[in-house]
């Protein structure tokens, strides 16, 4: 009974609270003013992502007014630190009842099911048409737009981007012998296909003989469910998608080598038996305090290792802690890095009732500018998007971002496919029985084969 | 007595008494229970995910039961909640919540006040903080509470217990928010045994194995069997503390996780309403027959005596 | 003889403080983390795991300072929480207890089946409407008061999460979140 009643005040309580916010709509200061509403998944340092169309709009007004137009811009940026997948669905019930926002900030992997369900609309037919739509645009690095493609349209605004590379101890190597030179050249041994993920588990088993690191601290992958697991997949060749067929990709062989290298690294005694799900506050407090050799990670956690754990002193990490791309499985193929950019989105009229698609982009395009962007990228320690943030000072002078920024070279991004997020889930449910060893590699993989062909059928080609 | 009855009548016309005592409560349960296991059947027979959104799916027939029943992992998330519904209600919603319980109330009044006061701090933790509290208890050292004071003393390996007995683990989270329903139920049951048979007992020279057997155990038949049927069907639907807690990883994915995950928290965002609202059709189904069956096994209709008179 | 006595005397102690054991050592966990910037096991640790060191009231500056980790002040969450426990605990015992009278002293058609079968209705309310109670956290706050501040891309630390919802624009700060996942959750 008492849940029943739980119930009614749940649907109530949202009037109740949102009664106090409402009221201080847009003051109207021309004939007509158009209100623009920006949602984006932000904690308090992420806010740009949504503040962006703040100085934005004060710019459009102006030029607006320049031109003689009588449309005044309100706009209405909305953060939320919600979990991903709550945002998701927040924007989903939001957009099928016609009350979405006019620009949704998200994963570029979100393109292709929102563009189906009819909820986005595309931006332009080409990469190269939506380039001359804006010198902003034009100005957004070339391989970004990869991301926001689907089905050769363009349906989205590159808004950040990050590397996921591969950090080592600099100063363990040290203690295990390594000379400086020998460990500055690591990151281009990496790159270079020459210190592969076997290497990485020698050398790991060498430090914890030697002493230097505890066992079970030679290699700390991410401890919880993400997209940087499928690096080891690509590491040892695997593909996730098929552009030209448009279908995603299982390739049983290297998913085996995969499986095999994360149950490896357990059973070689460099990562801690039943080691996924580790609280991330464990995480943190063990690869920013150098208790560990290897760990894979991403480079936004850099801000967070310098502000929460080593109260705010940056030259602790740069003594300490080098990083490079995840290094191949196979000798002599170059390292990769996955990117997950997110994008800006505009919405449908039926997912918004926005009218005005030209001033939204038009918007977008202002809210992608050096000076803006920089700001985000600094706070919280993205990678920018821009051709111009790469001579444009304050970017130059973040050391970290400057040293990272070489490796979206080698970056790649997962498929803009709808059955995407499927996919994942059976492969990394078969990663985890494989690490912590309820089930062998071969069996895992075998298994995840099966359920792929009744989950997706025909959308995937297994090899 | 006839005229009396129908003067009452005569004052109230229209629909009878019970009506208006019962309409708030029923208009809870069909709004509430009703139309929802209604859209969650009607649902199931959709396609209906984030790439139809609420307006291009289709009717797919049994199709997503189909997949139910052909997909390897099922057998798992089955056989997986059928252990753990049983071992958690056996050892903690039942057995844990008697020892409690009849402990508490055979040790002096304010020691037993205290010790059951502990035993309602589960549950009124909200519950992160309390998963939060559990994941630190069993963390890898140098975190964990267990490892320090007893795995690491005795000279053990110290390692994540809560992947490592993960299993156990859930039990124990759950067990522990779930023995004090029965716990206070208990307790105000063997407290209102009459004194006098207890006394009987004593002079007769009963043992305290013997009075829980021939006294306290009778005496607390209904009280039993209702946290029994009433916290089976609990547990086969909670879901959220082992969501905090593992997430389903290390094998303790329950089958309203499993539902929930593939509805609403699928990582990547694409959620599938329509084979998660089958699962959770198939979990709703289970439900209404355990339910019946309780009711008939355990003569839940003798509990529910008819009452001494008929109006007001 | 004297020793057997004190044994069986203090037995039912013994045992109740084993499997309370639990309990007493999580709670104790947290009065501990609360008050101190780290902890290894029951020991608090300063941020470069120094024994006995780190203990700290930052983690309760909520109280009094509202922009630095909440972003509103907890006295207006206190008072939201306030009126939903309140209005529930008023609604659910004023509606039970009117089915309860009349499950109890009324005869009527369909009365014993309907008394059963609403015992076990409310199990299932909650899978059904599948709410997301990792939703609403406040109170674990001082718990996590370290993490809040920085990004944590692809839902790190779900769950743990502050949950706050904030416009910009507008003075006020709504809040979506309450702990609703307290106790009522599934007591009856």
């Amino acid at each position: 009974m008492k849940r029943l009643s739980l119930l009614i005040f749940l649907l109530a309580l949202p009037a109740f609270i949102f009664a106090g916010g409402q009221k201080e709509a847009a003051k109207t200061t021309g004939p007509q003013t158009v209100t623009i509403t920006v949602w984006a998944k932000a904690n308090n340092v992420e806010h740009w992502r949504a503040d962006a169309a703040v100085p934005a709009a004060k710019a459009l007004n102006e030029e607006l007014k320049k031109e003689g137009k009588n449309i005044t811009v309100v706009v209405k940026p909305i953060y939320d630190n919600t979990p991903w997948g709550q945002y998701k669905n927040k924007f989903t019930m939001a957009a099928d009842a016609g009350e979405g926002p006019d620009i949704i900030c998200s994963g570029h992997e979100d393109v292709p099911v929102w563009a189906q369900a009819g909820y986005i609309m595309p931006l332009a037919d080409s990469v190269s048409q939506v380039q001359g739509m804006y010198p902003q645009f034009k100005d957004v690095i070339d391989s970004l737009w990869n991301a926001t493609k689907w089905h050769g349209k363009v349906w989205a605004v590159p808004q950040d981007t990050e590397a996921r590379p591969m950090f080592f101890s600099k100063t363990n190597l040290k203690k295990m012998g390594w000379t400086d030179a020998q460990i500055k050249a690591l990151p281009e041994k990496i790159n270079s296909g020459q210190f592969t993920l076997a290497d990485l588990i020698k050398t790991a088993q060498e430090a914890i003989k030697k002493g230097v690191v505890k066992p079970g601290f030679g290699f700390w992958h991410r401890p919880k469910r993400g997209g940087d697991f499928i690096q080891f997949y690509v590491s040892y060749g695997g593909k996730v998608y098929d552009p030209d067929k448009d279908k995603l990709i299982l390739d049983k062989n290297a998913l085996l080598k995969w499986y095999q290298f994360q149950r490896k690294v357990v059973t070689s005694g460099i990562t801690p038996k039943n080691y996924i799900g580790t609280e991330w506050k464990i995480w943190h407090d063990t690869v920013s305090h150098n208790k560990a050799l290897f760990w894979n990670g991403g480079i936004w956690q850099w801000a967070d290792w310098k502000t929460n754990y080593l109260n705010g002193d940056e030259s602790i990490l740069f003594k300490n802690v080098g990083y490079a791309l995840i290094p191949s499985g196979i000798r002599g193929k170059e390292g990769n890095t996955l990117s997950h950019p997110l994008v800006y989105m505009v919405t449908t009229e039926k997912a918004s009732g926005n009218k005005y698609r030209d001033l939204v982009i038009r918007l977008l395009a202002l809210m992608t500018t050096k000076e803006i962007n920089t700001k985000h990228a600094l706070e919280s320690t993205h990678l920018g998007i821009l051709k111009s943030q790469m001579q444009y000072k304050p970017y130059l002078d973040a050391k970290f971002l400057s040293s990272v920024t070489y490796m979206l070279k080698h970056n790649w991004y997962q498929p803009n496919d709808s059955y995407y997020g499927q996919w994942f889930d059976t492969v990394w449910k078969g990663m985890s029985d494989a690490e912590n060893g309820t089930k062998t590699p071969q069996a895992a993989v075998d298994l995840v084969v099966k359920e792929m062909k009744i989950e997706l059928g025909d959308n995937v080609i297994i090899k | 007595m006839g005229k009396e009855t129908e003067e009452i009548k005569k004052i109230k016309p229209g629909r009878p008494d019970w009506f208006w005592f019962l309409f708030p409560s029923l208009l809870l349960i069909v709004l509430f229970f009703f139309l929802p296991v209604v859209i969650t059947l009607i649902i199931s027979g959709t396609n209906m995910s984030s790439n139809t959104g609420f307006h291009a799916w289709k009717w797919v027939g049994f199709d997503n039961f189909r997949k139910i029943a052909i997909l390897p992992e099922t057998a798992g998330h089955f056989w997986l909640t059928v252990k753990y519904v049983a071992v958690t209600l056996a050892f903690f919603n039942i057995g844990m919540a008697l020892v409690v319980s009849i402990i508490t109330t055979h040790i002096s009044r304010g020691t037993g006040f205290f010790f059951r006061a502990l035993w309602l701090l589960p549950r009124i933790t909200p519950t992160v903080t309390y998963i939060l509290m559990w994941k630190f208890l069993g963390a890898n050292a140098p975190y964990g509470v267990f490892n320090q004071l007893i795995i690491q003393p005795l000279g053990l390996e110290p390692q994540n217990w809560v992947a490592a007995a993960s299993f156990l683990f859930i039990v124990l989270v759950n067990g522990y928010i779930g023995a004090s329903f029965g716990m206070i139920i208990f307790t105000s049951a063997i407290e209102s045994i009459p004194k006098d048979i207890t006394i009987a007992s004593l002079v007769d020279g009963a043992s305290m194995l013997q009075r829980i057997r021939y006294i306290i155990l009778p005496y607390i038949k209904w009280p039993l069997l209702f946290v029994t049927t009433y916290q089976t069907l609990s547990l086969m639907t909670s879901f959220e503390q082992i969501m905090v807690l593992t997430d389903g990883q290390f094998n303790t994915e329950v089958w309203s996780l499993w539902a929930y995950h593939r509805a609403l928290q699928n990582y990547w965002g694409n959620f599938q309403w329509g084979f998660g609202n089958a699962l959770a059709a198939v979990l709703v189904v289970i439900g209404i027959i355990l339910g019946i069956v309780y009711l008939r096994y355990f003569k839940f209709n003798e509990l529910v005596q008819e009452p001494k008179i008929e109006s007001l | 003889m004297k020793i057997n006595k004190l044994f069986t005397k203090s037995f039912p102690y013994i045992l109740l403080i084993i499997l309370t054991l639990p309990i007493i050592l999580g709670y104790l966990w947290i009065v501990i983390s609360t008050f101190s910037t780290r902890s290894y096991g029951l020991i608090p640790v300063d941020q470069n795991g120094n024994y006995f060191r780190g203990l700290t009231l930052s983690n309760w500056t909520f109280l009094t300072d509202k922009t630095k980790t909440l972003n509103v002040s907890i006295w207006l969450l206190t008072f939201n929480t306030l009126i939903i426990a309140v209005g529930l605990t008023v609604g659910v015992v004023l509606i039970s207890m009117m089915a309860g009278y009349a499950l109890s002293r009324i005869k009527f058609p369909g009365r014993n089946p309907g008394a059963q079968a609403l015992s076990l209705f409310d199990s299932y309310s909650s899978l059904i409407s599948q709410r997301n109670s990792s939703n609403c956290n406040i109170f674990c706050s001082p718990l996590d008061s370290e993490n809040t501040n920085l990004r944590q891309r692809d839902s790190d630390n779900r769950g743990v999460r502050l949950q706050y919802f904030r416009r910009r624009n507008s003075r006020k700060h709504s809040i979506t979140a309450a702990p609703w996942n307290m106790a009522h959750e599934r007591f009856f």
